[in-house]
């Protein structure tokens, strides 16, 4: 049945698959620098983030409308640049150059931090500077890693990406609290050790990692046109379209973290101390369960991950609704955010680009997280005015109904959509 | 071949960048630590509100078991009354003592208050203890000045203007009293210890001390000697009932909590400039502080100083405000309306 082959090369073939399964589950070291970049840079800006005190002025001073607003438009703020960063990355083929400007846009960031002074308004125009600069690297970066593994590991790729995303955003606030016990009220050398880290970081992306793409060797006359018209084409292709929509229609139910962490402080009256070890416990869960979840989605099907990633969502609105829990109950809470992010972040990512042009595959991630960002940021507006209107249990158990409907009906729709593709099943 | 290289290159660039990026953080977190606390967080401000209640005995114990600050509050509705507020915290605990002070210093649960009464002008004196309960009490006459209070609380010693009342008069005369916080008696005027300069007896009719600051060992201490229009640093020994002049023209020392500096007021051109003196080679650090300061400074540790002032904000208020020890900063509103701030460490 099968050919015989040298048995030394087949020894050979099998090392080095074990070896590179041992590293990095088998993705490549391009993956791994990649999100080695942006381990670096989440240390940088949660670093930042962590510092500042915007999250009691935001979480903690303000309505819940005014809090959504604000929220909605931190999420929303990198939204306008996507595109376009996708659009220019994909007509040149430089995913890589535009990713790396990305990220040393956010680096620049950090001095315009010590710079500012401490000046709030300054400082917040800052850190949204800093959100333009995520919003022009994502797409790329998304791009990058789709282009460095196979097909059938996309999902495992994304995993270890957002993992090693992860740990950066939680190394950052430890790394941060603990220079300022060292060095108390030395925010500048907060600011300048972040910006090291953001440094380093975009020379691991400019120097290690290597741009799979076939480069801009092609002439000038065979790329094609920069033009809207490209967003239009792209969408018209069924399985894309119908990712973008599904994706769009389950974010608009998607509590933000912040949402759901105001809930569970009220419900369980938690100490607002423990408010930012919420965040650190479902990274932490999330960190743990990305790459094993990738696996899954790509052995299982990624749908079904992702759907069912969805699905836990709507059982932690569930579970925030019913009366009489006990506190522990919490803890369960947030382990299940963890589970939910992991299924679903990297897992999508995954998705899209399976069934997106490897040429304008940085366009259509664009497109997706687009939609998903103005979709949440409607999220965040809805929710915060229905909890300001209606009460937040009225508001969750809308979201709960909406949330629900939606993953039936993406269910449906993508399995539809599947057959009709005839996809790999996956 | 080309790859090979650039790819060999490219690490090499890397690995410099890693390296230029590691000395930047590190050494700028080291600059940054040793640098101290020059930038540090203040103590946040009071909320808004009612004022506090007199402190109970065991909110007081609370906060005494923390680093904290005692001082004088000048603010409504116990303007004069002691205060005390938790250091280094984000959120710190307050407590408002009964006890009214023009001048406080207070150290390993002994304190020295000195009280201007009005309608006897008297001054009246009161060693008080952890409690902020009046121990030891008695009167003397004049103008209060500075009280402190020795590291391991034995000792105290406070200044009293007898005749004038600023060190800018030249006809004024003070008088500095040592007393034994175990039993409020006086163990006698700096006047009647031995005064040695350049190894010789030195002795004038208008001796004037003022300002005495004590070494952790409790019995040396440092003080000011005016002779005529010139002031002396002079180093004092309480149980040699000795006093030894070390340098020219300072007022008010205050040594550091490491025993290596003093901080001082140093008459420069009629204004006093707030002055920093190394005792182990006795170089002069002007402190960045450009108006005149009459006061004895307290060190908050061994990189910033306190000390009182007008704050122009609101207008015409003394303020606690805190200093880089260096020379470098800028005066910062530490306690706002407060006055005789003591660190208790």
């Amino acid at each position: 049945m099968y050919p015989i082959e040298n048995s030394g090369d087949l020894i050979k073939n099998k090392r080095r698959q074990l070896l590179s399964r041992a590293m990095w589950v088998g993705v490549g070291s391009n993956v791994f620098f990649l999100g080695l970049t942006s381990l670096l840079t989440d240390i940088s800006s949660e670093m930042v983030t962590a510092t500042l005190p915007l999250y009691l002025l935001l979480s903690l001073r303000l309505a819940p409308l005014q809090f959504g607003l604000i929220d909605g438009l931190n999420q929303g703020a990198s939204v306008l640049v996507r595109i376009a960063s996708g659009l220019i990355a994909d007509r040149w083929r430089r995913t890589k150059e535009v990713a790396t400007a990305g990220y040393a846009f956010s680096a620049v960031c950090r001095i315009g931090l010590l710079l500012v002074g401490r000046n709030w308004l300054a400082l917040s125009g800052v850190v949204l500077l800093d959100r333009i600069g995520k919003g022009i690297r994502t797409g790329p970066r998304d791009a990058m890693i789709a282009a460095s593994v196979p097909s059938e590991k996309l999902a495992t790729a994304f995993g270890v990406h957002r993992a090693m995303d992860t740990a950066g955003a939680m190394l950052g606030p430890l790394l941060a609290t603990g220079l300022l016990a060292f060095a108390p009220g030395a925010y500048d050398a907060v600011f300048i050790v972040s910006f090291c880290f953001a440094i380093v970081g975009v020379a691991v992306i400019a120097l290690l990692v290597e741009s799979r793409a076939p480069a801009a060797d092609v002439s000038a006359t065979d790329l094609p046109p920069l033009s809207s018209q490209i967003i239009g084409q792209l969408l018209a292709r069924p399985d894309f379209r119908a990712l973008v929509l599904i994706s769009s229609a389950l974010a608009l139910t998607t509590l933000s973290d912040s949402f759901i962490f105001l809930t569970l402080q009220r419900k369980f009256s938690l100490n607002l101390g423990l408010f930012p070890l919420l965040y650190v416990g479902v990274a932490l869960i999330y960190m743990v369960l990305a790459i094993p979840m990738g696996r899954l989605a790509d052995r299982w099907g990624r749908r079904y991950v992702f759907l069912g990633g969805y699905g836990l969502l709507a059982v932690i609105y569930g579970l925030l609704l019913l009366p009489g829990l006990p506190q522990t109950l919490s803890l369960g809470i947030l382990l299940l955010q963890g589970l939910y992010y992991a299924a679903t972040d990297g897992v999508l990512a995954a998705l899209a680009s399976a069934v997106l042009p490897e040429q304008w595959r940085t366009t259509g991630l664009a497109i997706m997280t687009t939609g998903i960002g103005l979709a949440r940021l409607l999220a965040s507006l809805g929710y915060g005015a229905l909890w300001t209107y209606l009460g937040s249990n009225q508001a969750l158990g809308i979201f709960l109904i909406g949330s629900t409907i939606t993953v039936l009906l993406a269910w449906i729709f993508l399995n539809r959509v599947e057959r009709k593709t005839d996809g790999t099943g996956h | 071949m080309e790859q090979v290289i650039s790819h060999q290159r490219r690490q090499k660039i890397f690995l410099w960048i890693v390296l230029g990026c590691i000395v930047l953080a590190v050494g700028y977190t080291y600059w940054a630590i040793q640098r101290g606390n020059a930038t540090a967080a203040l103590i946040p401000e009071e909320p808004q509100g009612a004022a506090l209640p007199i402190a109970g005995p065991n909110e007081l114990a609370a906060i005494q078991n923390e680093h904290h600050l005692v001082f004088i509050n000048e603010k409504e509705p116990y303007i004069g009354k002691v205060k005390l507020v938790e250091l280094d915290s984000g959120s710190p605990r307050r407590a408002q003592t009964d006890l009214l002070c023009g001048r406080v210093h207070f150290a390993a649960g002994n304190g020295l208050c000195l009280a201007y009464d009005s309608s006897s002008d008297f001054v009246w004196v009161t060693v008080f203890g952890a409690d902020f309960q009046p121990r030891h009490q008695f009167t003397t006459q004049g103008i209060i000045s500075r009280a402190r209070v020795s590291p391991d609380g034995r000792y105290a010693a406070y200044t009293v203007f007898v005749s004038g009342h600023s060190y800018n008069d030249a006809n004024m005369s003070t008088a500095t009293i040592l007393v034994d916080m175990a039993t409020g008696a006086s163990l006698g005027n700096l006047e009647e210890f031995e005064t040695w300069k350049d190894g010789q007896r030195y002795q004038a009719l208008e001796f004037n001390f003022w300002g005495v600051t004590f070494a952790q060992d409790s019995n040396r201490f440092y003080a000011t000697l005016r002779n005529g229009d010139k002031t002396y640093l002079v180093q004092g020994d309480v149980a040699a009932r000795t006093l030894t002049v070390l340098h020219e023209n300072v007022e008010c020392p205050s040594l550091s909590p490491d025993g290596t500096r003093i901080a001082y007021k140093k008459l420069l051109s009629g204004m006093w400039q707030l002055t920093v003196l190394d005792l182990a080679t006795m170089k002069e650090t002007p402190l960045a502080e450009k108006e005149s300061i009459d006061d004895q400074v307290e060190w908050l540790d061994n990189q910033r100083i306190l000390y009182q002032k007008v704050d122009y904000d609101p207008p015409q208020w003394v303020s606690v405000f805190v200093l880089a020890a260096d020379g470098s900063g800028k005066p910062e509103v530490f306690v706002p309306n407060a006055t005789s701030a003591v660190v208790v460490r």
